[in-house]
C-alpha cells in the first residue's frame, strides 16, 4: 500500500528543508492507513490549512467544513501522493485551496437563489485571534518571492488565488484580454516558483 | 468553453497559461475536467504542474490559523469510515479534490450540501458532523483510531492523571502531538484552582502542560454535558490581558474528553474553561467553570 508514496528517482527532487521531509515521511505512512501518523500530520499542517480555507472563505462555520473534507480527502487520497511532485504540503494546499474554492463558487451559485443568505455570508469574521503569525523567516522569504512579481501579476493572482475567481472571471473584472490574463497568471507563478526554488537551494 | 468541451475527447493540447490557471483554479469546471484528461497522458505537464504548484503553495505562506480543537476529533474520529484509495486507483493524481470514483458525482453532493449551508451555521455541535464524502463507501472499519485514542490514555494512567481508564495497548505507532505533550520530559498536571463560579462545570478536570513542547492538554473525567447549543471553550489566560481562545469542546457520554489546546502556550499564565454558545466565543462570555495555574 506504501508503493505508491516511493518516489520515482526520476523526478526532479525538489528541495525542502527537514520541515518537508517529516510532512513527506508522515503523509507517506498515512499512504499506508497509519493514524498516528494522520494526527500528527493534521497537528504540524492544520494551521497552514485551516488558515488559508478560512482566508478565502471569510466564515468559519464553512472554513471547519472544509478544513475536514480536505483533511479527510488528504487521508483518503494519500497513497496517490507522490513525492517526486513536490512537497507534501504543497499537495495538501493545492487540495484545501481547491476544496475551499469549489465552495466560494457553490456559494456564490447558491446566493443567486437564495438571496437571503447573502447578506449572512457577508458576516464579519467574529474571531479576530484566530490568524496567527507565522514563520517570521519563511514568511520573509515568500515576500522576497513576492517582492520580485509585477504589480500586475500580483494583481491577477490575488483575484484568482484569494478571492476565487476563474481566469475569465479576472479578465473581465480587470477589463483586460483573456490571454493576457493568463500570461500573468502563468508568469507570476513561475516567478514565484522560481525564487522559492532559489530560496531554499541557499538554505540548504 | 463549451468549444473545448465539445472537443475533449480529442483532448486539445494545454498550453503552460492553461496549467498555471489550472494550477491556481482558476479554471471552470469544463476546463478542469479536460485539462486532467492530459494530464493523465503526459508525465512532462504532471511535472510542470508540480513546479507551478509550488509556486501557488507560496502565495499563502504565512497565513495560519489555528482551527477549533473539537475539529481534530471530529476528523480523526472518520477515519475508520473512510476507506483509502488505493496507490494505482487513478494515476493521474493531479486532481487531488475530484479525481476519486466519484468523479463529477461531487459537484452534486457540494449542490445539495450547499441548501442546507445557512443551517449549519453556528447551529451544529461539534463532534456530529456527518464525514464529508464517501458515505456509502464503508466497506473497511478500522477501530485503530479509537485505540489510538485509547492508548494514548494509558499514558496518561502512566503519570497518574487517570487511573480510571484501563484500556488495551494499541500497535505501536508514533506519538501524536497530544501524547507528545503528555509524554514530554516537562510535563505537568496543574489540578484547577477552586472554580470562581459554581457553574455546574464540576468534574474532574485536569492540565497537562508542557513548556518543552509549548503546548497543554486538558483532559477531563464525569464533566457534565454542556447546555444544549453550547460547548466548553477553553482559554489561555496571560495575566490581566484578554484571554485567547484554545478550542472548544463537548465531553462524550461518559463525561470524558482529552484535547490538546490550540495555539501555542508562549507567555500564558493560565488556562480557563468556560460555557459558550457552540462553536465558540471571541471573548468569554460566561465565568469560569475551571481556572488552572500554569
Amino acid at each position: 500500500m506504501c508503493a505508491a508514496s516511493s518516489p520515482s528517482p526520476d523526478g526532479p527532487q525538489l528541495a525542502q528543508g527537514e520541515e518537508g521531509h517529516r510532512h513527506t515521511a508522515l503523509l507517506q505512512r498515512v499512504a499506508g492507513g497509519d493514524e498516528g501518523a494522520f494526527a500528527e500530520l493534521y497537528d504540524l499542517t492544520a494551521p497552514r490549512v485551516h488558515g488559508l480555507v478560512r482566508r478565502l472563505l471569510r466564515n468559519d462555520a464553512h472554513a471547519e467544513e472544509v478544513t475536514q473534507e480536505v483533511f479527510l480527502e488528504v487521508w483518503r487520497t494519500a497513497p496517490r501522493f507522490q513525492e517526486s511532485r513536490g512537497r507534501a504540503l504543497s499537495w495538501m494546499l493545492t487540495i484545501a485551496h481547491r476544496r475551499a474554492v469549489d465552495r466560494i463558487r457553490s456559494v456564490q451559485a447558491q446566493s443567486v437563489r437564495d438571496v437571503g443568505y447573502e447578506s449572512r455570508h457577508e458576516v464579519p469574521d467574529p474571531d479576530p485571534t484566530g490568524e496567527a503569525a507565522t514563520d517570521a523567516v519563511q514568511a520573509h522569504d515568500v515576500r522576497d518571492a513576492l517582492d520580485e512579481l509585477s504589480p500586475l501579476q500580483q494583481e491577477v493572482l490575488a483575484l484568482v488565488y484569494w478571492q476565487g475567481m476563474t481566469h475569465r472571471e479576472a479578465a473581465e473584472h480587470l477589463g483586460v484580454p483573456l490571454g493576457t490574463t493568463k500570461t500573468r497568471i502563468r508568469d507570476g507563478l513561475g516567478r514565484l516558483a522560481a525564487a522559492l526554488r532559489r530560496t531554499e537551494e541557499h538554505d540548504g | 468553453m463549451d468549444e473545448q468541451r465539445r472537443d475533449a475527447h480529442l483532448t486539445p493540447p494545454v498550453t503552460s497559461e492553461d496549467l498555471a490557471a489550472y494550477a491556481v483554479d482558476a479554471v471552470d469546471a469544463d476546463e478542469r475536467a479536460a485539462i486532467d484528461q492530459r494530464l493523465r497522458q503526459d508525465p512532462a505537464l504532471r511535472e510542470e504542474l508540480a513546479a507551478l504548484r509550488e509556486g501557488a503553495a507560496g502565495l499563502s505562506e504565512g497565513v495560519e490559523a489555528q482551527p477549533p480543537a473539537a475539529l481534530r476529533s471530529t476528523i480523526l474520529s472518520h477515519l475508520a469510515e473512510t476507506p483509502q484509495e488505493s496507490a494505482d486507483e487513478q494515476t493521474a493524481g493531479e486532481t487531488p479534490t475530484h479525481a476519486t470514483a466519484h468523479g463529477s458525482d461531487e459537484h452534486v453532493a457540494s449542490a445539495h450540501d450547499r441548501t442546507s449551508v445557512p443551517d449549519r451555521l453556528g447551529s451544529r455541535t461539534p463532534g456530529t458532523r456527518p464525514p464529508g464524502r464517501g458515505g456509502p463507501h464503508t466497506r473497511r472499519r478500522r477501530p485503530r483510531a479509537v485505540l489510538g485514542m485509547l492508548g494514548a490514555m494509558v499514558v496518561l494512567v502512566g503519570l497518574g492523571v487517570t487511573a480510571a481508564l484501563t484500556l488495551p495497548q494499541p500497535e505501536e505507532r508514533a506519538p501524536s502531538a497530544l501524547e507528545q505533550v503528555v509524554g514530554a520530559a516537562d510535563a505537568r498536571q496543574v489540578a484547577d484552582a477552586p472554580p470562581a463560579s459554581d457553574g455546574g462545570g464540576s468534574g474532574h478536570v485536569v492540565v497537562v502542560a508542557s513548556a518543552q513542547r509549548d503546548a497543554a492538554v486538558l483532559q477531563a473525567q464525569d464533566l457534565p454535558a454542556p447546555p444544549a447549543g453550547h460547548a466548553y471553550q477553553i482559554w489561555w489566560l496571560h495575566g490581566k490581558g484578554t484571554p485567547v481562545s484554545a478550542g472548544t469542546f463537548t465531553p462524550d457520554a461518559r463525561g470524558q474528553s482529552r484535547v490538546l489546546l490550540s495555539g501555542t502556550m508562549g507567555s500564558a499564565d493560565g488556562v480557563a474553561v468556560t460555557v459558550e454558545p457552540a462553536g465558540g466565543s471571541a471573548q468569554p462570555t460566561t465565568e469560569p467553570v475551571h481556572v488552572f495555574t500554569l
